[in-house]
């Protein structure tokens, strides 16, 4: 903490705002630049220099925060680039949800030496939609359930291995439904 | 005459006039300032950039006779630097109206063309006086334009009032344990003005900026999520809880001094509440996902041993039954799930005022009585999911029975079917034995059905795998915050805890709080089995199990609405504030460095005394958390240095220079915040708030709430009450309270309050903070160090220093005396300083400033560090009799157990 810092900050501000260099923090920690809303206590920035948040940039808003850009950009540019250089990046939604659009959405775990793990844990379902849907694992696919596994086709359903094993403490199979001839199709086995 | 003849009327050229003034209120000159845009600059009403002013010896201070309106306009000067407005450069005056301001007059001594030249800066005693004063020169606040004063510039100064003896006493309580009255408050504090942008100094930060900080520290801590599938979820509901109990505390600290707290929404208590209880059943959704898995498991389980032994043609019907009931329950989770959100929010609200601490214990405790007050409507939602399938089988049963010989083709191909070995009925039961029941209905005309085991056997069951979850448990949960930065992750408790506040079973083999927990289990389970009366009577669809289910959670949430018994073992009360805690936390941590932190007398941490300096992986990261239960202290931050160590005999490790293994061998304070307590003050507190200050006096209700008053309250206690005094307050036991709970001091603090089982009334004693601060006597869990000068530092390597310069480090002992050491820099070529070869001093009781000798270099910063060189009585009185003084020794708060 900077013992000096207040007398030798500088602040411009009036009843509604303020920007201020070198000011210091309730925490004592020293702050290069602070700007302020000061009809809102919580909505400001500002840039400190010492302490825990060295080098940090800090931004509060409580109204919130608009970001528009590229309107003179092209599609394949990078218009909009957030670069962590080290360490994780976290988007937490403390209360609300998450939502990401665009043409074309890629997301790619691409770490090497033992990373490259990608998990989608969800509190109640996940659900994908498309037209077509793919999912292929080079080395193994497993689905698995604790309960039901159904799967179903309108049209055809093909089941194709080298090699294929089932294995059930019993088993049913070829059920027809209501509007085929009723005869009995259910067998042991 | 004469003196007219003798003017130049040349401006310069007839004297330099000054003069201080002091600038009218502005509603008499913001009309220079147009409303809105005017059609044309002709139209403009003035000349904007004028103000009026009333000038020391030119003008009366009587308003009377000369009102403001009639005073001169005077031109503001600007520096060169601020622009004119010509070519788009330009820079706003800055007058609010009230200014004392310097200047001169363009024509002389005519005084009639003023111009500002500059102004004098408010003192910062000045109070807030915003009503423009009769009197010309006297000092107002300048907020007369009718905008809200902004809490930047705002603050209240004054002890906070004293109960008015000739009002009514108004009800504070909101809870069922009786109702605390207390007088209202006249108000001794004033609104004062501050500064209009950078702070002065720490003192005078104002509420407004406070309020800001530690609103911040409460919402600002996140939590990572984690690949693994089976996370912590307490910790999670522990951050939740932790927040919502904060920003409640910094709402009621702060609620009347906010000038807008609805518009600005800090402390919205009910949002916070909603919340937190929505977030707490996601993680709580969590918890009981897994009871979905393991429930779904023993049914798919059951239903796969009885299915080997079913006649072929009635598989498919008990098939689509075992299908239909997978779902049923899945879906009576779901159900239970949604109800999660509606149970929790009563329960927070009314655990608010009665926690001041929250810890993993309460949470555990909260987390198993919600689940174990779901039981009843878990097990007859699965009884009734279940239903149907036993009915198919009761079906089979009557088949089976029919003929002996069909029974006997049944076992024959349920052993075929589960490869046993035995083809005697009876070693077939063994091998299935988890279908005892199935088959003792072949054999002997027992109904074949599904049983989970009921309420008692769904608890053990979910006991028995929570116990298990817990040898599995992930990785600790990472978090970030606000104002620090990384945090230490928080510990996983494990899943013991809770399976012990849902199994009642298990009293006496749990924690304390288990056995409280207990009492509520066993006094809720009664109606717990009436609600699963109620379920399952209206179970014989599908949806009448579900609707049973919900009508059972609604009954469960309208009965069950307060935690207070489950949680009274936690120890979730307010906890004396004491000195900072340091935490090491990162990466490759194999042992965790144990660490006592050093205050100094002024509040500042200066160092730490290393008690175990760990074990860490090659490659591994370790940081330090300074913690502070009550949010005393604020702002340090440390640094690690890590190094060889060995392991002791004691198996702690220290730093061996030949070592083969990476421990922490040295820490670094960054920044030594302020505001830290070097022991016990008599304040109590926690969740980072201070509950009650020590000269405040507590009231603990019947039904845990705890409401404080600062000196001077009189307040009526209610029935059941316990009360803690100020330590060392004299005071008489009053008439019908219990004397066994007596003691001279706060009683919180001693182990126990006064009691007063009929209630009374009792006024807050007239004592000052630091009176009471005195009268603490030193912790017992003290002792003695003295640090050393460890080292310095290069944080910056800087440029351009030359061989010769030095550095010197300057610090003090308590005494006041010099302690001054001076090292050489060790430099690159460049002249970038790369280390400090510097001697050691002895006795700094506060880092010492640090002065670089250089007439070339410049860009440096070295950061001094302290070690400590004596610690403990024993050594400390050695030291002594080679030369030590007093002075020089600081008393260190044994945190972690160095000499336990």
């Amino acid at each position: 903490m900077s013992k000096l810092n207040n007398f030798f900050a500088w602040s411009k501000s009036t009843n509604d705002g303020s920007i201020s260099l070198g000011e210091d923090h309730v925490d004592g920690v020293k702050c290069a630049v602070y700007i302020a809303n000061k009809q809102d206590v919580r909505h400001r920035l500002f840039m400190d220099i010492d302490g825990a948040r060295q080098g940090r940039t800090t931004l509060e808003s409580p109204g919130g925060i608009t970001i528009k850009c590229g309107q003179d950009k092209d599609a394949p540019d990078a218009t909009f680039v957030m670069q962590v250089e080290n360490g994780k990046m976290i988007i937490a939604v403390e209360t609300g949800d998450i939502e990401i659009r665009g043409d074309n959405i890629t997301i790619d775990a691409d770490g090497g030496e033992g990373d490259g793990l990608m998990v989608l844990k969800a509190n109640d379902k996940i659900e994908l939609q498309a037209p077509k849907v793919n999912i292929k694992g080079d080395e193994r696919c497993e689905i698995t359930s604790e309960a039901n596994v159904r799967l179903a086709s309108q049209g055809q359903i093909d089941f194709a291995a080298s090699h294929g094993t089932c294995e059930s403490a019993s088993s049913t199979h070829g059920e027809r439904s209501d509007n085929q001839i009723a005869s009995k199709v259910t067998e042991g086995g | 005459m004469e003196e007219t003849l003798l003017k130049k009327y040349s401006i310069g050229r007839d004297g330099f006039i000054w003069w201080i003034g002091q600038v009218a209120s502005a509603d008499q000159w913001t009309g220079n300032f147009p409303v809105g845009t005017m059609p044309s600059v002709g139209e403009l009403p003035g000349m904007k950039r004028r103000v009026k002013i009333r000038i020391l010896g030119y003008h009366t201070a009587s308003k009377a006779d000369l009102p403001d309106e009639d005073l001169p306009w005077a031109f503001i000067m600007l520096p060169t630097t601020a622009g004119t407005g010509l070519g788009g450069m330009s820079e706003s005056a800055n007058f609010s109206g009230g200014e004392i301001v310097f200047g001169f007059f363009l024509d002389g001594d005519d005084g009639q063309s003023p111009i500002i030249m500059g102004v004098l800066e408010k003192s910062s005693q000045q109070t807030f006086l915003k009503k423009v004063p009769d009197v010309g020169f006297v000092p107002f606040s300048g907020y007369t334009n009718g905008a809200t004063e902004s809490r930047h510039n705002i603050k209240v100064d004054g002890g906070g009032g004293k109960s008015d003896p000739n009002a009514t006493s108004v009800t504070e309580s909101k809870g069922s344990g009786g109702q605390v009255k207390v007088q209202p408050t006249i108000r001794d504090e004033s609104a004062v003005l501050e500064q209009g942008g950078g702070n002065p100094g720490s003192d005078t930060f104002t509420d407004g900026l406070k309020a800001a900080h530690e609103n911040a520290e409460a919402t600002g801590v996140v939590h990572s999520t984690s690949p693994c599938p089976t996370d912590n979820p307490q910790a999670g509901i522990q951050v939740e809880q932790k927040r919502l109990q904060k920003i409640t505390k910094t709402a009621k600290k702060y609620e009347n001094t906010f000038l807008n707290p609805l518009t600005q929404k800090i402390g919205d208590v009910q949002k916070e509440i909603d919340r937190a209880a929505k977030n707490t059943a996601g993680y709580m959704k969590k918890i009981m996902n897994k009871m979905r898995v393991r429930t779904l498991q023993q049914v798919a389980e059951k239903s796969a041993k009885i299915a080997a032994i079913l006649p072929l043609d009635e598989l498919s019907e008990f098939r689509d039954g075992v299908k239909k009931a997978l779902d049923q329950i899945g879906c009576v989770f779901g159900k239970i799930m949604g109800g999660l959100k509606g149970m929790l929010g009563p329960l927070l609200e009314d655990f608010l005022g009665k926690s001041a601490n929250t810890n993993s214990c309460g949470v555990d405790a909260m987390v198993g009585t919600v689940i174990g007050s779901t039981i009843g409507a878990l097990d007859s939602g699965i009884q009734g999911a279940l239903s149907g399938v036993n009915g198919t089988l009761a079906g089979i049963q009557n088949t089976v029975k029919s003929g002996f010989d069909a029974a006997e083709n049944v076992m024959g191909a349920a052993s075929n079917a589960i490869g046993a070995v035995s083809d005697t009925v009876g070693k077939v039961g063994n091998l299935l034995g988890g279908l005892d029941g199935g088959l003792d209905g072949l054999m002997g005309g027992i109904s074949i059905s599904f049983d989970v085991g009921g309420i008692e056997g769904l608890v053990s069951s979910l006991k028995s795998f929570l116990s298990c979850e817990e040898e599995n448990k992930c990785p600790d949960i990472q978090q970030s915050s606000f104002s620090k930065g990384n945090l230490p992750a928080i510990k996983s408790s494990g899943f013991g805890g809770i399976a012990g506040a849902i199994m009642g079973a298990a009293q006496g083999q749990m924690p304390s709080p288990v056995g409280e927990i207990m009492g509520v289990g066993k006094a809720f389970k009664q109606s717990v089995d009436d609600v699963k009366g109620a379920a399952l009577g209206v179970v014989d669809t599908v949806t009448g199990t579900i609707d049973g289910v919900t009508n059972s959670i609604d009954t469960v949430t309208s009965t069950f609405k307060s935690l207070t018994a489950p949680v009274s073992s936690c120890n979730m009360g307010p906890i004396p504030c004491g000195t900072p805690t340091l935490s090491v936390f990162g990466s490759g941590i194999e042992t965790t460095p144990q660490l006592n932190a050093i205050v100094s007398a002024a509040g500042e941490i200066i160092g730490a005394d290393i008690i175990d300096a760990g074990q860490i992986n090659d490659g591994g990261l370790a940081y330090i958390d300074v913690g502070d239960d009550c949010g005393s202290g604020m702002g340090a931050h440390m640094s690690t240095v890590l190094g060889p160590v060995s392991q002791n005999a004691d198996g702690t490790w220290s730093y061996d220079p030949n070592g083969t293994t990476i421990g922490l061998i040295d820490t670094v304070v960054e920044s030594s915040g302020q505001g830290y307590l070097p022991s016990d003050n008599g304040d109590v507190g926690g969740d980072g708030i201070i509950t009650a200050n020590n000269n405040d006096i507590m009231v603990i209700a019947q039904d845990g709430e705890i409401f404080t008053y600062a000196s001077g309250a009189n307040i009526e206690v209610p029935v059941g009450s316990t009360v803690y005094f100020p330590t060392g307050t004299e005071n008489a036991v009053p008439e019908g309270v219990d004397p066994s709970g007596f003691v001279i001091g706060r009683g919180l603090t001693e182990g126990s309050g006064f009691y007063y089982p009929d209630g009374g009334f009792v006024t807050a004693p007239d004592v000052s903070k630091q009176e009471i601060s005195d009268r603490i006597e030193p912790a017992s869990n003290t002792y003695p160090v003295v640090m050393d000068l460890g080292g310095l530092s290069v944080k910056q390597t800087g440029i351009a220093y030359n061989p010769g310069d030095t550095v010197t480090l300057s610090g003090s002992d308590s005494a006041g005396n010099t302690i001054e050491v001076t090292g050489d820099l060790k430099l690159t070529p460049a002249g970038h300083i790369y280390h400090v070869d510097i001697g050691t001093a002895t006795g700094f009781v506060n880092i010492p400033d640090v002065t670089i000798n250089s007439l070339t270099g410049a860009g440096a910063n070295l950061k001094p560090y302290l070690k400590v060189r004596y610690s403990g009585d024993e050594e400390v009185n050695q030291a002594f009799e080679d030369g030590l003084v007093d002075s020089q020794v600081i008393s260190v708060v044994d945190c972690v157990g160095k000499f336990s």
